[in-house]
């Protein structure tokens, strides 16, 4: 008898829950911004679920594919960049026999002499000076640009009174970006999942976000890298420093960020659903509220 | 030398590592906890005496804007008070004010200050004896109240234990720039979801003195506004809660703002806001943290985190300074690969959880277009990093000298400029 009555309170709960969005002629009173949440279906738990274990698993599985693949780039690059040096590869294994490698130019590490101090200091001056007469509209260039010379003021500091040597090679700064770059990929699909998956977006969607972020990004670091040590066959050790800390791992977070604000654009299948109002009605009937 | 450096630098990490899942607390908090929103559907009461002050100085652009606002307002005009405290103006806000009172003595009672302590804090100490209603509440003069937010706000003190009330700060002039887009950006971060979050979860909801108000009894046991800082709304809210008052967010009582439009603007605001929340940590960590018997645990892991956040910017540079010493003396690589995952791991995690927030707190608004720009906060926040530790260096540089400046937010709206419906 109970149990009946909790029944029929539980049917006229839902009924007064759907009263209270109903609005004229089959619209929907949709709820105040201020009061919206998300709700949760055991589909979308599911599906996160999925999507963040499968997107962790691809990456690892894919992970001898996409070694090859960089390989494949930095012979191509080489040439292309005029890049006389050798071509090696690294090996590296995983838990449940996963085997892969990561490629790197054996290029010497250029060292900066003093004409290269003399003018990387000149530059950066300039580019600090540059920074003061840029119009205030570009404020934050204008940061960026003297943090960027200061940063390169360390690497200058440091290349005139060190006496010990600076501490990495070129492979070893290849080795370290494409490494964090990695550990990028792999995690994607997990910060996806309890950041995007979440979201009433449709599962195509998800799925088309996490394919075209891990993809990007397996184009992108490569060429990244390719990028950096072409430059620092050219600019000595001395922007080393810089391409690490500034263009290295950020860059990777930022594309990430890049593809996240995109699909948080796009419209949720709760909205897709939602019943308007006809036309002619206008939204201020069966719009928010 | 290494161990010196990497010390301070873990220190460091685990106090961004702390603000990291506060942010994805927050978030996920928002989007799937149960909402507080306990005051919001009363329309009908027996309304108290309200007294509204709008603090003002060299305000003639906005002032009418706010002052019609306020009239237009569905409080009971017999219940309603406004006192613009035309303070120190030296443009025509003290002209335009005294012709609001002429036109409507009863409604509007201009306070005029000539002399004193500069600034909002010591407007708001000497005003607020000027009226014995029982609900004082506050509004930026830039600010457009909707008709129903009096109401709204006033609603939570019928709660005996309710001090002090916020409302929803949503900017109006958010086309202007690349700035005004970023910074409603981040309102919708701070508000939507930050501030309903602590509010869900029983924390402290931070009065924010612009868009709300204090219940007088309240005011008068804590002695008055404190005229001694930058941010007499961070310094009232913990007095509130270390005396046993609720602070109570209301996320549906929203009110529009003019948020800056030049970086300039921006700069010497966040610099104001990063002193006087400073202040207000320097004062009220201690007190804090010997807990008062009514105050829990996670209450006080929360206002800590809450007056530290300002602190979170010099904190990063020093950490940012330590890492690149580091880098020149080749820690990272030394350490092997699982520097480079824990390194990765926090880069990623880590930085993401400010992005996170920001865009759940816009897609819940609707407003989904805008979080195409979320990369580009990463600029916003290159400025705020730098003015919040240039600002946190010169105040502990001129502490003795105790030196409080009011640096007052440019305002870009003309006076006879069509404004949006602020119905809210």
């Amino acid at each position: 008898m109970a149990g009946k009555s909790a029944r029929v309170a539980l049917a006229q709960a839902r009924r007064l829950e759907g009263l209270r969005v109903r609005g004229v002629r089959g619209g929907v009173i949709a709820p105040h911004r201020s009061m919206v949440g998300l709700p949760w279906t055991l589909w979308r738990l599911v599906t996160t679920l999925v999507l963040s274990a499968g997107g962790v698993v691809l990456v690892v599985a894919s992970l001898p594919w996409v070694g090859r693949f960089w390989q494949l780039i930095f012979e191509r690059a080489r040439d292309f960049l005029g890049i006389d040096a050798p071509l090696g590869d690294q090996q590296f294994g995983l838990p449940g026999n996963v085997h892969f490698t990561l490629p790197f130019i054996g290029a010497l590490t250029p060292q900066p002499d003093p004409r290269a101090l003399w003018i990387a200091g000149a530059a950066s001056l300039v580019v600090f000076a540059v920074s003061f007469l840029l119009p205030v509209r570009f404020t934050p260039l204008r940061y960026f640009l003297r943090l960027l010379a200061l940063l390169q003021g360390t690497a200058i500091l440091f290349f005139a009174i060190a006496s010990d040597p600076f501490p990495y090679r070129l492979t070893d700064h290849v080795f370290v970006l494409e490494t964090a770059g990695l550990v990028v990929m792999g995690l994607a699909p997990l910060l996806l999942g309890f950041t995007l998956h979440v979201f009433d977006l449709a599962l195509w969607k998800k799925l088309l976000l996490t394919l075209a972020v891990l993809a990007h990004l397996a184009v992108f670091i490569p060429l990244q890298v390719l990028v950096h040590i072409w430059l620092v066959l050219h600019g000595t050790a001395l922007v080393m420093p810089v391409l690490f800390l500034v263009f290295g791992l950020l860059l990777d977070v930022m594309v990430f960020v890049a593809f996240y604000g995109w699909a948080m654009s796009w419209r949720g299948e709760l909205e897709r659903h939602q019943v308007r109002p006809p036309a002619h009605l206008g939204r201020a009937r069966g719009g928010r509220a | 030398m290494r161990l010196a450096l990497l010390i301070p630098l873990y220190v460091i990490v685990a106090v961004l590592v702390v603000y990291t899942i506060r942010h994805y607390l927050f978030t996920l908090n928002r989007l799937f906890g149960r909402h507080r929103q306990p005051y919001v559907d009363i329309g009908t009461a027996a309304w108290p005496r309200v007294a509204v002050f709008v603090p003002c100085h060299n305000e003639e652009r906005v002032v009418a804007h706010m002052l019609d606002a306020l009239l237009a307002c569905d409080y009971p005009e017999q219940q309603l008070v406004i006192i613009p405290i035309d303070d120190r103006s030296t443009d025509a806000t003290g002209r335009i004010v005294d012709e609001y009172a002429t036109r409507i003595p009863a409604r509007i009672r201009p306070l005029h200050r000539n002399g004193g302590k500069p600034g909002k804090a010591a407007a708001l100490k000497e005003a607020s004896s000027a009226s014995d209603a029982p609900i004082h509440l506050v509004f930026d003069a830039d600010y457009l109240p909707g008709r129903g937010l009096i109401k709204q706000l006033v609603a939570p003190f019928f709660d005996p234990e309710v001090g002090a009330v916020m409302g929803r700060v949503v900017p109006m002039n958010v086309g202007k720039s690349l700035l005004t887009r970023l910074l409603d950006l981040e309102r919708t971060g701070g508000y939507q979801v930050d501030q309903q979050a602590r509010m869900n979860l029983d924390l402290i909801p931070q009065y924010g003195g612009t868009v709300g108000g204090v219940r007088r009894a309240a005011l008068l046991e804590l002695g008055g506004w404190r005229d001694d800082t930058l941010a007499e709304d961070t310094d009232i809210t913990f007095q509130l809660v270390l005396a046993g008052w609720e602070v109570v967010y209301q996320n549906r009582s929203e009110c529009y703002e003019e948020v800056p439009e030049t970086w300039p603007s921006r700069i010497r605001q966040i610099k104001r806001w990063a002193r006087g929340h400073n202040q207000s940590l320097a004062r009220y960590w201690w007190p804090l943290l010997k807990r008062p018997a009514h105050i829990r645990r996670r209450t006080v892991v929360d206002g800590l985190l809450l007056l530290g956040v300002f602190a979170v910017g010099p904190l990063l540079l020093i950490g940012w300074g330590l890492a690149i010493a580091l880098y020149y003396l080749g820690i990272p690589l030394s350490a092997g690969i699982q520097a480079i995952l824990v390194v990765a791991m926090y880069s990623t995690l880590g930085n993401f959880a400010a992005f996170f927030e920001v865009a759940a707190g816009a897609r819940l608004d609707g407003s989904r277009k805008r979080i195409l720009l979320l990369p580009f906060l990463i600029v916003g926040f290159l400025v705020s990093l730098v003015s919040v530790s240039w600002a946190t260096v010169a105040q502990v540089s001129t502490f003795w000298r105790r030196h409080d400046h009011w640096e007052k937010t440019e305002r870009h709206r003309t006076a006879d400029q069509k404004l949006p419906n602020g119905d809210a």
